[in-house]
């Protein structure tokens, strides 16, 4: 009975959006602003509070199943260390950026929807997290979809909801691809249901009779869920999206959409089909040199880039490619970078997000030549860019580095291994590693070259006048109020932390990798 | 504990100082307590480096992993490279407080000048790659506000490329730190800690990794392909900034190539490959290159940056050879070209303050402004020729000596050949500053001089003792360079 | 004998009475008797079906009980029970729902007429899903039509009556090849109940006798009842009388007709032909290939569709496709799917299209996305309605497309042959869905659009159609969590049929 103490993370926030959704139905055209912000702040911490709280009690490897769907389908849930992680993270970030979006939204019309799916949001991605089988997974992988299409159609301008569109047709072809490969864990599956185990459930019988129609699934499964994490045929919408607020593009689509993506190949990955199974086969090279390819496109896209939003949203295509890679090396080391860099590209990418957020909330500007100057005024929001984009360059002493150090080292280590066994792919490792770093150079020139500009703006020669002028105008500070800058010192305070003391972090996902692969 | 703290103080001492220094509005108001305080930081951390060389510790600051730490120690070369640093930082200090006078924004750059020292003596310090690379990173951020002091669109051109071609060295070196890490320690130990057998089959796949290193630590030492920077930064920031970025912070590249191949994979790994090869190769084409595009820059600045590309490649491709004269060699270039490097630059800064001249075409007469700096550049440049007894000579001839008996095979007879020819370019491009500043010749009428009334204006004395230390320094170093080359060679007999 | 057996004939009966009745009574009356009768239909129907769970077995029925080569027989088992009930609570939910518009769409002099019809037609229906008798099949998809082409033409407005005709015609080309099939076979076998008819088959091809004629019987009748039931490419004629006819009709033509003819292939696959004759004769890998080519052409014609009811309309030549695939994978695995499809679709369809009448009502009557556009708004249960019916056709988790999406893919994998083939058309065609159904969806939700402020002074929609959307999502959900008993049951009547 106590395991349903799990699911109630997952249904609170699904009520509670719900609720507030039932509330507008009903004629309650506008609960008051106050309200509606202390209800949903209020929803969201207790909820986070309750996520770790469990992830502090005993429930480790409980299981409930909520209810059966047919025969072997159940929507269950578990609690072990991977989804623990997740759901932690998920639990940190989630109630600072709905401080942050209170702030953002305060002016907007139509809060009540925004913040009802929003919260529904939470749920659904903690159902992610918490879903103990394949199909519970994939159940709240499609709900996620739904819940978060509103939110990218919120503006409900033109741009919105060609956006929506394509965010919409991209999840769901994704997701019916994903399905294909569900079914054959279903059909194969040792155990006759979907439910995650370390290292695989596939029979040994169908391992070796149908071994290439499984590994040429794994590849669509893992094109399929790839959608979502914007693997490279399949990114349009990651940099359409863009168009909702900032809030919604920084938690959704560089945290919550984009890893719920990552985290359901890996778990495809590495407890369906089982690492062992997949290891230097055809599959493997084929992913990985998908996820190679995105990251080169990524980075590259983001230099090209000068709408900010959109640059950053390139750059998180390319950096969910990172875990994509990382999870593709298929060792336990691999898994654990994977991870690894899941945890601090959701610090680096919601606090850059933010601050453009922040921006474009206190001055309205929206592209990269507008940032002039940007810097000096304020000063705060471009202090924690700052912290966020050396760590996204891989500057050493920040989080950044430590995920890129491990990816990279997983890399080597592993193509080491499979240059001795003589197998072909052997090389692709290697190139990641140079891939990586070739992205990592991109970054450096998409991310400096905002702080360039904010900083050092360009003085036209020999006016002495607009220096005086600037140097008033210096003075007005416009960093935002502290609901928005909290978070975001937060979430800079955490680069730093990570990266400086990463020990416990890697030792957690360590243990996760090891146990899994 | 005392010990640690006093090898450790030179690093944060500084950084604290620009941060200060930076972070009170104060300052900005009361420049002569600003130039004071900053005089004064300068003058107590070469006291504190000093210090900090004579301690015998090792220092793990932090340890981010089990397999990442942040560790100091002093050894010969820290020695070589933090008393270069500290000496030189504090000369163009003072020079740069009456330089700077004519620009904008000075506490910036005061503050960054102190904080990019402190991240020098920290790159000196370190113990290992990690370090480095930390070090060799802030470095490249922390400098670049230096480059783009002026804020024009040519100067903030200039200072993202020196940022792009930085950060691209620095990952490309990345690469191949991940994969030492792999297969050796990555703490330096004089002559390296690599096993040659734990690489078997990977051994290509070393040699690419050592290779991209190379280039990738050669972009600061501007070594072609990725020289691109060099020639462009410099120009554009302010004088003594040129100078130390030519200077010391080129060397910095050169440091880490040393504590690459000399304290980590240890010369033996690579002596021979085609690793070597390629690597003196460039050197090679980039000494005679860097000279070539030096002799045909018509701006002053410019081709002194052209000279830092060429001259610097002189130190690589001593180190290249992997034998002791020649690494002795370099590490005298080292120090040779820092001061004189700095000298010129100095000059050309002094020359733009006191006439706004840029070009080597105006500076015709230069000799009726201001005769006794210009005879101090004379000097200076005598040393980067290699006429002896002025220093270049000493170093150019263990270069020379060292190539002969590497036993490299083309190389041995190539090198000496083209640091011959280098030389001549250099005499071409140095010299005739000096014959037609002094000789101008009979159709030199000299009216802007006389117009500007600037006949005989010597720069003042904070920016005329700089370089007359440096060039002197220079020449004393050529007359007696026993006991520096003995140290150096202390250290080449420990590493090989 | 049980009281409860003969509750198939009273439902046949019932409804054909109710239908003449009907024509004496003004048009309010005899919609209330219509939903009168369907509904104790439905009733009879779920007696029918618990009695047939109860005994385990299917019964025979004979009428007047005369036996064989003169009497006409009933069959009912747990299949045609579970068939029966489905099929009358989407009737009884479509009239409910489309009752409003009925009175606008149709003259009220034929409002009865309009009716009769309906009753006609769900009496032809019953008959189809009963009957054991190839002839009384016959007879009743004769009726069917003439019913059908009735509901189309009744709105006598637009395009409808050319629709009507067009409808008429190819029905009739069905029927015609079906009669032609019929007549071959009795010429063969002597026999037009089913069970006999399935014996002397068994002989014939067991001699080797009759090989060509028996192919042709297949053919024909596999075609005549395809072309019925639309499938590609015989589908013309769906667009145009799905999509211009009143909105009750194009749910029960759309929802349910096709489905009677499906059905009854189905029982002539099973209880005639035999099903292993059909798989050996290649006719599956037939129908399997127009199944996977409607799949994907049916969603790519409503991709290109600017009129939400043709577009609708022409989703259903797809789901078509989807059962006709089921079928053709000739497992047991794949007919089970394909039937659970035919109660998806019956329930989805009909939501679809009650559900964009609520967002017609509200945009003026125009049927374009633009002035759709906000209609959601303005009409909110119509807008979760067809959310929900286009999240189900898609396949979304918890509702009954995703167990019929699953149920084909688990028996695809039965199949080496078809598998992948089936699984890739399946992804791609949920991705076809998606991007018809959701870009619609995205449309009703987007900015209030040019109906914005006059039309909120409009009357919502009625009690009847909110009741009916709200039931038919209900009933989506049913399909879609409780799936397991319906689906045993389909098995085990599936196991009563031959």
């Amino acid at each position: 009975m106590k395991g349903f103490l799990l699911t109630v993370p997952v249904l609170l926030p699904l009520m509670g959006g719900g609720i507030l959704l039932l509330a507008k139905l009903a004629g309650h055209r506008r609960i008051g602003g106050k309200c509606l912000e202390r209800v949903t702040l209020g929803v969201v911490s207790f909820n986070s509070l309750l996520v770790l709280l469990l992830l502090c009690s005993d429930m480790w490897g409980r299981r409930v199943v909520l209810f059966r769907l047919y025969s072997n389908l159940s929507v269950m849930f578990k609690l072990d260390l991977m989804g623990g992680f997740f759901a932690g993270l998920i639990a940190v970030l989630w109630p600072l950026a709905t401080l942050f979006s209170l702030a953002y939204m305060r002016e907007e019309k139509r809060k009540g929807t925004f913040f009802a799916y929003y919260v529904m949001t939470y749920g659904v991605t903690l159902g992610i997290a918490l879903a103990g089988n394949l199909v519970t997974l994939y159940i709240f992988y499609e709900m996620l979809t739904l819940v978060t299409f509103p939110l990218v159609l919120f503006p409900l301008s033109r741009e919105a909801v060609l956006a929506s569109r394509t965010y919409l047709y991209y999840s769901i072809g994704g997701a019916a691809f994903a399905f294909i490969g569900i079914i054959f864990v279903l059909v194969f599956s040792s155990t006759g249901t979907s439910e995650f185990i370390a290292g695989g459930i596939l029979s040994t019988q169908a391992m070796t009779q149908q071994r290439d129609m499984l590994l040429l699934v794994y590849v669509l499964a893992f094109f399929g869920f790839g959608v979502k994490a914007a693997l490279l045929p399949c990114y349009v919408w990651l940099p359409r999206a863009t168009v909702a607020p900032t809030p919604v593009t920084a938690l959704l689509h560089a945290v919550a959409v984009v890893k719920s993506g990552a985290f359901a190949v890996m778990r495809f990955t590495y407890f369906s089909f089982g690492a062992s199974f997949l290891r230097g086969s055809w599959a493997q090279y084929t992913v990985m040199a998908a996820a190679l390819l995105t990251i080169l496109f990524g980075s590259t896209m983001a230099v090209k880039e000068i709408h900010w939003k959109r640059r950053l949203a390139y750059s998180t295509v390319s950096n969910l490619s990172y875990i994509l890679f990382g999870a593709a090396i298929m060792t336990p080391f691999g898994l654990a970078a994977a991870l690894c860099h899941m945890a601090a590209h959701a610090f680096m990418k919601i606090c850059s997000f933010f601050c453009a957020g922040a921006v474009m909330h206190q001055t309205g500007k929206n592209y990269v030549y507008e940032l002039d100057g940007l810097g000096k005024r304020m000063p705060a929001t471009f202090g924690c860019l700052t912290v966020a984009s050396l760590s996204l360059m891989g500057i050493p002493l920040f989080a950044g580095f430590v995920s890129k150090w491990n990816l990279c080292g997983a890399a080597l280590s592993y193509g080491s291994s499979i240059v001795e066994e003589g197998k072909w792919g052997a090389f692709l490792p290697v190139l990641g590693v140079a891939v990586i770093l070739y992205s990592a150079l991109m970054t450096a020139v998409y991310m400096l070259s905002v702080l360039v500009r904010a900083y050092f703006p360009r003085v036209s020669e020999g006016s002495l006048k607009t220096a005086e002028t600037e140097e008033n105008d210096v003075c007005a500070n416009c960093d935002p109020g502290w609901e928005m800058l909290v978070p975001l010192f937060i979430f800079a305070g955490v680069i730093l932390f990570m990266g400086l003391y990463p020990g416990p972090f890697l030792e957690l996902f360590g243990r996760i990798g090891g146990a899994a692969a | 504990m005392e010990e640690n703290v006093r090898l450790i103080l030179p690093i944060f001492f500084p950084i604290a100082a620009g941060i200060f220094l930076m972070a009170m509005p104060v300052f900005r108001k009361r420049r002569k307590l600003e130039e004071g305080i900053v005089t004064a930081v300068l003058a107590v951390q070469l006291l504190f480096v000093v210090s900090a060389l004579m301690t015998d510790v090792t220092v793990t600051l932090w340890s981010i992993t089990d397999s990442l730490a942040l560790v100091f120690r002093a050894d010969g070369i820290s020695c070589l490279f933090g008393l270069l640093t500290a000496s030189v930082w504090l000369l163009s200090g003072i020079y740069s407080i009456s330089y700077m006078r004519h620009e904008k924004e000075e506490t910036r750059f005061f503050g960054f000048y102190l904080i990019v020292e402190g991240v020098l003596i920290g790159l000196d310090l370190s113990a290992n790659l990690i370090t480095l690379y930390v070090f060799y990173e802030l470095m490249t951020l922390t400098s670049l506000p230096l480059v783009l002091h002026e804020k024009s669109r040519q100067a903030i051109m200039a200072g993202l490329k020196y940022l792009f071609y930085s950060v691209a060295g620095a990952f490309l070196a990345l690469f191949g730190i991940f994969f030492l890490s792999g297969v050796t320690t990555l703490e330096f130990c004089a002559g390296g800690a690599l096993d040659s057998a734990v690489l078997g089959q990977s051994r290509a796949l070393f040699l690419v990794a050592v290779f991209c290193m190379l280039v990738g630590f050669g972009a600061k030492a501007g070594m072609f392909p990725l020289h691109g920077w060099l020639p462009t930064a410099h120009p554009v920031a302010p004088a003594p900034a040129s100078a130390v970025l030519s200077g010391v912070i080129t060397k910095s590249g050169v440091l880490a190539v040393i504590r690459v191949v000399y304290f980590v994979i240890g010369p033996e790994s690579i002596r021979g490959t085609w690793v070597q090869n390629t690597w003196i190769f460039l050197t090679l084409l980039t000494v005679f290159m860097g000279s070539m595009l030096a002799y045909r820059e018509p701006v002053l600045k410019k081709r002194l940056a052209y000279s830092t590309v060429s001259q610097v490649s002189y130190i690589l491709f001593g180190l290249g050879l992997l034998n002791a004269t020649a690494f002795a060699g370099a590490l005298s270039h080292i120090v040779f070209h820092s001061l004189i490097k700095n000298a010129l630059f100095l000059v050309a800064g002094a020359v733009i303050v006191t006439t706004g001249w840029t070009r080597t075409d105006e500076m015709r007469g230069l000799g009726r402004v201001m005769p006794r700096t210009l005879a101090w550049y004379t000097v200076a440049s005598l040393g980067l020729v290699g006429i002896p007894p002025a220093s270049g000579f000493v170093s150019k001839w263990f270069l020379a000596s060292g190539a002969l008996e590497s036993g490299t095979g083309v190389w041995s007879f190539a090198g000496p050949a083209v640091l011959l020819v280098s030389a001549l370019l250099t005499a071409g491009y140095l010299l005739p500053l000096t014959v037609n500043g002094y000789f101008p010749g009979s159709d030199f009428r000299g009216e802007e001089i006389e117009e500007r009334q600037l006949s005989g204006r010597e720069p003042s004395a904070r920016m005329r003792i700089p370089i007359v230390i440096f060039a002197a320094a220079s020449l004393l170093f050529g007359c007696f360079p026993g006991s520096l080359i003995r140290f150096l060679e202390s250290i080449a007999a420990a590493v090989m | 004998m049980s009281f409860v057996q003969n509750f198939p004939f009273f439902s046949i009966i019932l409804a054909m009475f109710s239908g003449i009745v009907s024509s004496v009574l003004s048009g309010r009356r005899a919609r209330d008797l219509s939903l009168c009768m369907i509904g104790i239909t439905t009733a009879m129907s779920a007696c029918v079906l618990f009695f047939c769970r109860e005994t385990g077995e299917s019964y025979t029925y004979m009428m007047g009980h005369f036996p064989a080569p003169w009497g006409n027989e009933i069959r009912a088992g747990v299949l045609e029970g579970l068939t029966a009930v489905m099929f009358g609570i989407v009737m009884f939910l479509s009239v409910l729902g489309g009752m409003n518009d009925a009175v606008e769409d149709v003259e009220a002099s034929k409002l009865n007429l309009f009716y009769i019809m309906i009753d006609l037609m769900l009496s032809s229906l019953l008959a189809l899903v009963y009957t054991n008798d190839l002839f009384t099949a016959y007879v009743f998809v004769e009726i069917n039509t003439i019913a059908g082409c009735g509901l189309i033409m009744i709105r006598m407005r637009g395009r409808s009556l050319s629709a009507a005709i067009r409808y008429m015609i190819l029905s009739q080309l069905g029927s015609g090849l079906f009669l032609i099939g019929l007549s071959i076979l009795y010429d063969i076998t002597g026999h037009l109940l089913m069970s006999p008819a399935k014996e002397a088959v068994a002989a014939i091809l067991a001699d080797g006798r009759y090989e060509i004629p028996m192919l042709v019987v297949l053919a024909v009748i596999s075609v005549g009842l395809a072309i019925k039931s639309g499938l590609y490419p015989f589908h013309y004629w769906i667009p145009d009388t799905y999509g211009y006819a009143t909105p009750t009709a194009s749910a029960v033509l759309s929802g349910l007709v096709s489905k009677g003819y499906i059905f009854l292939l189905v029982k002539i696959f099973f209880r005639v032909l035999g099903t292993e004759n059909i798989i050996d004769s290649h006719m599956v890998n037939v129908l399997y290939i127009f199944g996977i080519a409607g799949m994907l052409m049916g969603s790519l014609h409503a991709i290109r569709e600017r009129d939400t009811g043709r577009m609708i309309a022409y989703s259903s030549v797809a789901q078509i496709g989807y059962i006709y695939m089921g079928i053709g994978l000739g497992t047991e695995a794949g007919v089970i799917a394909a039937l659970f499809h035919v109660f998806t679709h019956s329930a989805t369809k009909a939501l679809l299209f009650i559900s964009a009448v609520g967002l017609y009502d509200v945009s003026g009557g125009k049927r374009n996305p633009e002035s759709l556009r906000g209609a959601a708004y303005r009409n909110p249960v119509a807008g979760i309605g067809f959310t929900v019916g286009a999240l189900s056709m898609v396949g979304f988790p918890m509702l009954s497309g995703f167990i019929s999406k699953l149920l084909f893919a688990t028996s695809a994998l039965q199949s080496p042959g078809k598998m992948l083939p089936t699984l890739i058309v399946l992804a791609v065609s949920t991705t076809l869905n998606a991007v018809y159904f959701l870009r619609l969806v995205i449309s009703v939700y987007s900015r209030r659009g040019v109906y914005g402020e006059e039309q909120a002074a409009q009357p919502k929609s009625s009690f009847a159609l909110r009741i009916s959307i709200v039931c038919f999502v209900v009933l989506n959900f049913i399909l879609g969590l409780a799936s397991q008993p319906i689906v045993g049951a389909i098995r085990e009547g599936l196991s009563m049929f031959g």
